[in-house]
């Protein structure tokens, strides 16, 4: 048992069921078996078959493929064919090849299977028969147990006879039984040896067909590896022959391409032969042709040049008398010439002499001149101081003449107002006179004059007047609450959004000024300011900054700011506001060629300390030279030239008036500015607006030329005197003032003026008249009173008897 | 024929035939260039190296001499039965060991080596050459150097390939250990051996392993796997092919001193490949192997075929497979059952486990453990990618194979020949394979079918096999959980947990012994 499976284990089991076997199961198996591998056989022929087929008719389509190919449609290759003819073959084989294979596998892995299946039966069968075995076996061994005990159990029964007869007897029967359980055990180990004896014959059968099949194996992968061999050579075969095929068509089709070419060649070459040759023919015709010019031609040219030849033989003699002839003038001129020399030389030295004669005036002459400078120098210096006093005074006078005139304006106003009352009186009782007249004494209906009160607004100098005042006046009254309203307007709208990025776009500006203008600030303040921090530094530095630039107010720092702006742009948008620059530039470059070079040359020698503010100093230099009053100009040139003129110039300055107006009008101005400003402080976007620090100077540059402009631009001296102090009294003219007092005379016509004389006449005599019978009538009344006196005398004398008389 | 390193291989094959059918056709010797430098003098550089090459042994000299010509020449002309320790440690060029090889198994080709196609062609030309004089056997080996010497130097570029030094060295310790008697054996030598060898030896395939005359043990083979650092690969085998007149039992026997001491020398290694077939392994011998085996890590074929290895060891394996990266499992020709089928299908369900394949050929483990491996597959096993049953007893009630082909998506090859599953079966397989795309090797022989059914299904699984595109209509698989635990009763559960524990006792006991 334990060699068969140890048979087993070593290879496969080579036991085939025989179909004569002896055993029943072992004969079906076996004609089981047959009929499987006729079926497998059989299906592995429908399965050759069907791929000799398929590769038959790939081969037929292949070849006709290929003819089709011959026959020259190939050229025409469809685009949609992806795959090569090649490829084509390849996958074929490819998939011929492995089908093959497969059935390989399969053809041998077939008598594994078979042995195994052969091994399956054979464990299932010696399961069985090993089970049957072992039961018999233990059937046997009881039945013999029971025997042996049988016998063993006899024995002490015989041992108790004593009949030798009887013992005898019993162990005959003894024996037999011991002999018949030998013969038992004896037919069990015969039986068991006949087992062994043919599982010995099966294991040699199972070692012949084990043999057997280890040979039918290796036959059969002999077998395979030959027919895959041939199967790949054909493969092979038939791919090489598919690409030698291309491989030919490839070749023709290049063989026809070059066949073409080569023609082309050939045409080509004998058209160029035949073109060369006529070219070559033209060509001798064209040489002979210009041969036979050249050949003219050179014999006129000689003809030509020997004619000319002997007239420049002929000419040649005459140049050589001329030759001499000038040769024989020149030796005379030569002569001349160096007595003239000689002369000259004399000359000379008579020169040199005077040379050093007007040598000597002119080092006299300097002396005197740096005399006449020093003295001229002196001069101007007194001059200046004088100028400066004068000027002085002409302010005072100027203060007087103002307050002069505002008193001379009042105290006419108070005049013409006083004469003007007066005359409005007098008129008014003339009216009343003359209506009384009129109504009372002459009876008639009193009429107005038709001529009005003469009024000062019609008068055409006090039209002038008030127009010429009315100039000034609303400049002063009506601009100043337009400038608070802006104010008040800028206070609104610092409140808004807009105010946070003005801030910092207002931040930035300063944060640059105070970084690019560090030449402006002292080294030692820089020195001291090191160790701080940046935005301490920058404040003191921009608080230096606009020290030195004299700006001190917000309203400035806005100015500065609109300066800035052109230059501005958005850094995320990446647009410059506006195209300004390019304006201002072109002011500033204009400015600067526009300066004469001999202004840049008088500018006092200090003024180079200034360094870079120098390009300032000379653009408000030329601004004040313009002028042409050199005088007042420095003066009004305001503290950047205090500032570089070290204190030569302080101290002037110009009329309140003027420089308050001129405030004022700054502060309008730039409060307009401001709101403007706020909307361009930002772009579109709202995003706060950048500078190129290459800006900062430009622009700082044009803020200080137009910053300091208008002060450089006030009125000067000689405006100053031109100046009027244009009051009510100085403006009236006084034709007009006669004019005006003489309405009032002409405000009654002469009939009028008649009248009243005539009246007066009459009057006068009515009075006369009146005045006789006023005394008449005192007379009357004396001559009563005497006539009562008398008689009550006469009463008191006559007593009382001509009362009657009373009764008169 | 000596032949300059400077020509290539290719013009000399080309020159060579041609010259041959030159010959042939003109019949004139004087064309014959196989002897062109038979009266050249040879050069004083060769000359030297003659020299050297006598007195090697003496005076080993290869690192010193720079030109690589002069190397190759003296490596083609140097003795091939020089002293291993003189050799090894100096000799790394392969042109040198593949002449030891070839000249000591000029039959036994060495697998997986650089055998170039031009140089094999050459090597024929010159043993056919050899055979006609001797005299030119010298230049022959020049020749080969030749091209060998191109040959080595695309072997030392990718180091993944074998060397003819490996293979030299390893045929040589297997020669060694399958004819050492085990009253032979010397322990120094031993260690001698494995310190020389160490460094080459990947793969070690030891066919027999002589047996002692007394008692059935064999060398120890501790020793040497201790020696062997950069073993990848071991195949042993406990039997004697060759026995002659001398039978006992014992020449069939393993001890289980024999068993300890190799897994005590298994422990030591690394390896990938573990195979020990055909020897007389139970499940207690198993058991104590799979413990030394527990420790390598890049384990990936375990094969025990053609033991005795019955349920309780594959008990072992199922627990072994689930704590190892083994991907490959190979029992075929052993003895497992029903029970040790349940014990493997429990494995294969579990997600910790790496197996790929699974060769359980000719064990009995009847209709049931058939059914219950199906199942197995059919819910839970998505690793598994080929399966051997053929020879398993498989019967007429198996008719869950049409289903577990149904449903499963990863099994790639499947072996059910020898297995009487019938035609009723058949026709459910039929069935399962309309669903599936990934079956791609189905071997149904010998299992009563209808030769139509058979037909068929062998069309059906060339067809997956040809076109991957699923033509077929794809079957949503049964839901299952992904997590799907196998039914199995606690005491066999139980038994897997502890089928490595209570053997601890016995395995420091045995060191004692």
């Amino acid at each position: 048992m334990d060699l068969e499976q140890e048979e087993e284990g070593t290879d496969d089991e080579n036991y085939e069921p025989l179909v004569t076997s002896q055993n029943p199961t072992e004969r079906m198996m076996a004609r089981r078996l047959r009929i499987q591998r006729r079926v497998e056989a059989l299906r592995k022929y429908y399965f050759l078959s069907l791929e000799v087929m398929i590769n038959i008719k790939r081969n037929k389509q292949f070849r006709q493929k290929e003819a089709r190919e011959k026959a020259g449609e190939d050229a025409t290759i469809e685009p949609e064919i992806t795959k090569t003819p090649i490829e084509m073959q390849v996958e074929k084989s490819m998939e011929l090849l492995e089908r093959l294979a497969q059935e390989g596998e399969e053809y041998v892995t077939n008598v594994r299977v078979a042995t195994e299946a052969r091994e399956t039966d054979r464990r299932e069968h010696e399961g069985i028969g090993k089970e049957k075995l072992l039961k018999d076996l233990e059937e046997e061994a009881a039945a013999a147990e029971a025997m042996f005990n049988e016998i063993a159990d006899k024995w002490s029964g015989i041992l108790k006879y004593n009949d030798p007869l009887h013992i005898n007897e019993e162990i005959t029967s003894q024996r037999e039984k011991c002999d018949e359980l030998i013969k038992q055990k004896d037919a069990i180990i015969a039986n068991l040896k006949g087992k062994l004896r043919t599982a010995e014959i099966n294991f040699a059968i199972d070692q012949r067909k084990q043999i057997e099949d280890v040979n039918s194996i290796s036959r059969r992968i002999e077998n395979q590896i030959i027919v895959m061999r041939k199967a790949y050579r054909q493969e092979l075969q038939m791919i090489e022959d598919v690409i030698l095929t291309e491989r030919q068509l490839l070749i023709e089709a290049n063989n026809k391409k070059w066949d073409e070419l080569y023609k082309k060649r050939d045409q080509e070459e004998k058209s160029n032969a035949e073109k060369r040759s006529e070219d070559y023919w033209n060509f001798v015709q064209d040489m002979d042709n210009l041969n036979r010019d050249f050949q003219e031609l050179y014999r006129e040219t000689t003809i030509k040049l020997e004619n000319d030849c002997d007239e420049l033989q002929r000419e040649l003699e005459r140049i050589k008398t001329d030759a001499l002839m000038n040769s024989e003038k020149l030796d005379y001129n030569y002569q001349i010439l160096k007595k003239r020399e000689d002369e000259n030389l004399i000359i000379r030295s008579q020169q040199k002499r005077r040379i050093n004669k007007l040598q000597d005036v002119i080092n006299s002459l300097r002396k005197k001149m740096n005399d006449y400078h020093k003295t001229t120098s002196q001069q101007i210096t007194k001059l200046t101081e004088e100028v400066k006093k004068l000027s002085q005074n002409v302010l005072d006078i100027e203060k007087k003449a103002d307050h002069l005139a505002e008193v001379n304006n009042i105290k006419f106003k108070k005049v013409w107002s006083m004469n003007k009352e007066r005359a409005d009186k007098l008129f008014k009782r003339i009216l009343q006179i003359d209506r009384v007249l009129h109504e009372q004494q002459l009876g008639l209906v009193w009429k107005c004059p038709s001529e009005k009160i003469p009024s000062k607004s019609d008068l055409e100098s006090y039209k002038t007047a008030m127009s010429l005042l009315s100039e000034d006046l609303p400049k002063l009254s009506v601009k100043k609450p337009k400038s608070v309203s802006i104010g008040t307007e800028f206070m609104e709208t610092e409140r808004d959004e807009e105010g946070a990025v003005y801030k910092r776009t207002i931040r930035h500006i300063l944060n640059l000024i105070a970084d690019k203008t560090g030449f402006l600030i002292e080294d030692q303040l820089n020195a001291i300011l090191e160790p701080y921090i940046e935005p301490e530094r920058n404040l003191i530095k921009i608080d230096n900054v606009f020290s030195a630039l004299n700006v001190t107010k917000k309203t400035d720092i806005d100015l500065l700011l609109e300066f800035f702006l052109p230059y501005m742009f958005c850094p995320i948008c990446n647009v410059s506001t506006t195209e300004k620059p390019a304006v201002g530039e072109d002011e500033s470059v204009m400015r600067v060629h526009e300066m004469d070079p001999a202004n840049i040359v008088d500018l006092p020698s200090d003024a180079g300390s200034a360094g870079k503010v120098h390009e300032n100093v000379v653009e408000v230099l030329k601004e004040a030279s313009v002028l042409e009053d050199p005088g007042g100009t420095v003066v009004d040139l305001g503290p950047i030239s205090v500032t570089i003129f070290d204190g030569n110039l302080k101290g002037e300055c110009r009329g309140p008036e003027t420089t308050l107006e001129e405030k004022k009008e700054m502060e309008s101005v730039e409060g307009s500015l401001e709101v403007y400003m706020k909307e361009k402080v930002a772009c579109q976007y709202q995003h706060p607006l950048v500078i190129s620090s290459v800006y900062v100077l430009k622009a700082l540059k044009e803020f200080l030329g137009k910053y300091h402009l208008p002060k450089a631009s006030m009125p000067t001296m000689g405006a100053r005197l031109s100046y009027r102090r244009s009051t009510m009294s100085r403006l009236f003219a006084a034709t007009d003032i006669e004019t005006y007092w003489k309405k009032y005379t002409d405000i009654f016509p002469p009939e009028r003026e008649q009248l009243w004389d005539s009246l007066l006449e009459g009057l006068k005599k009515y009075h006369e008249l009146l005045k006789a019978r006023k005394t008449a009538s005192e007379e009357v009344m004396s001559l009563r009173q005497q006539n009562e006196d008398l008689r009550r005398i006469f009463a008191n004398y006559i007593d009382k008897s001509d009362i009657p008389f009373n009764k008169l | 024929m000596r032949i300059p390193v400077t020509i290539n291989p290719n013009t000399i094959k080309t020159y060579y035939n041609e010259e041959n059918k030159k010959v042939k056709k003109r019949v004139l010797q004087s064309n014959d260039l196989t002897e062109w430098d038979k009266n050249i003098p040879k050069n004083l550089q060769e000359i030297c190296l003659e020299a050297i090459a006598q007195n090697w042994e003496a005076n080993p000299v290869l690192d010193e001499i720079t030109l690589t010509i002069d190397r190759c020449l003296l490596l083609n002309i140097l003795s091939t039965n020089l002293p291993l320790k003189l050799t090894v440690p100096k000799i790394s060029d392969d042109i040198y060991w593949k002449r030891c090889y070839l000249d000591r198994w000029p039959k036994l080709l060495p697998q997986d080596v650089h055998l170039d196609f031009q140089m094999s062609e050459i090597v024929k030309v010159h043993s056919n050459n050899s055979r006609k004089s001797s005299d030119v056997g010298n230049s022959n080996s020049k020749s080969r150097a030749s091209s060998k010497s191109r040959h080595s130097s695309v072997v030392q570029q990718n180091s993944n390939e074998r060397t003819w030094k490996g293979c030299f060295l390893e045929t040589h310790i297997r020669e060694y250990l399958e004819k050492l008697k085990p009253e032979c054996y010397d322990a120094v030598e031993i260690k001698e051996l494995s310190d020389l060898c160490g460094a080459y030896v990947k793969i070690l395939n030891i066919r027999e392993l002589q047996c002692s005359e007394n008692s059935p043990s064999r060398i120890p083979l501790n020793a040497i796997l201790t020696g062997l650092e950069t073993l990848t690969e071991l195949s042993l085998c406990f039997k004697q092919t060759y026995i002659g007149e001398k039978f006992t039992w014992d020449i069939l026997k393993v001890t289980l001193q024999d068993i300890k001491l190799l897994s005590k020398g298994l422990e030591k290694c690394k390896l990938k490949v573990f195979r020990l077939r055909n020897s007389d392994i139970d499940d207690e011998k198993t058991i104590i192997l799979l413990k030394s085996l527990l420790k390598h890590e890049d384990l990936q074929i375990l094969d025990f075929s053609h033991c005795q290895i019955s349920d309780d060891g594959a008990v072992a394996l199922s627990k072994f497979s689930l704590q190892n990266t083994m991907t490959d499992l190979i029992l075929a020709n052993n003895e497992i059952g029903v029970k040790g089928a349940k014990a493997l299908c429990y494995a294969i369900c579990n997600n910790s486990c790496n197996l790929r394949a699974i060769n359980l050929k000719l064990n009995p483990i009847m209709e049931k453990g058939g059914d219950l491996l199906m199942r197995a597959l059919m819910m839970g096993a998505r690793n598994i990618k080929s399966l051997f049953l053929s020879g398993c007893r498989l019967g007429k009630n198996n008719t869950s194979i049409g289903e577990m082909i149904e449903h499963n998506t990863s099994l790639e090859h499947l072996d059910l020949s020898n297995n009487a599953i019938g035609e009723e079966t058949g026709k459910f397989i039929l069935q399962g394979l309309r669903y599936n795309t990934t079956l791609k090797k189905l071997d149904v022989r010998m299992c009563k079918l209808n030769p139509a059914n058979e037909f068929e299904i062998l069309h059906k699984i060339n067809q997956n096999g040809k076109n991957q595109r699923s033509s077929k209509i794809i079957r949503k698989p049964i839901s299952v959980e992904s997590q799907f635990n196998f039914e199995i009763s606690d005491e066999l559960l139980t038994e897997i947990e502890n089928v490595f524990v209570p053997d601890t006792a016995n395995i420091t006991v045995a060191p004692q012994e």
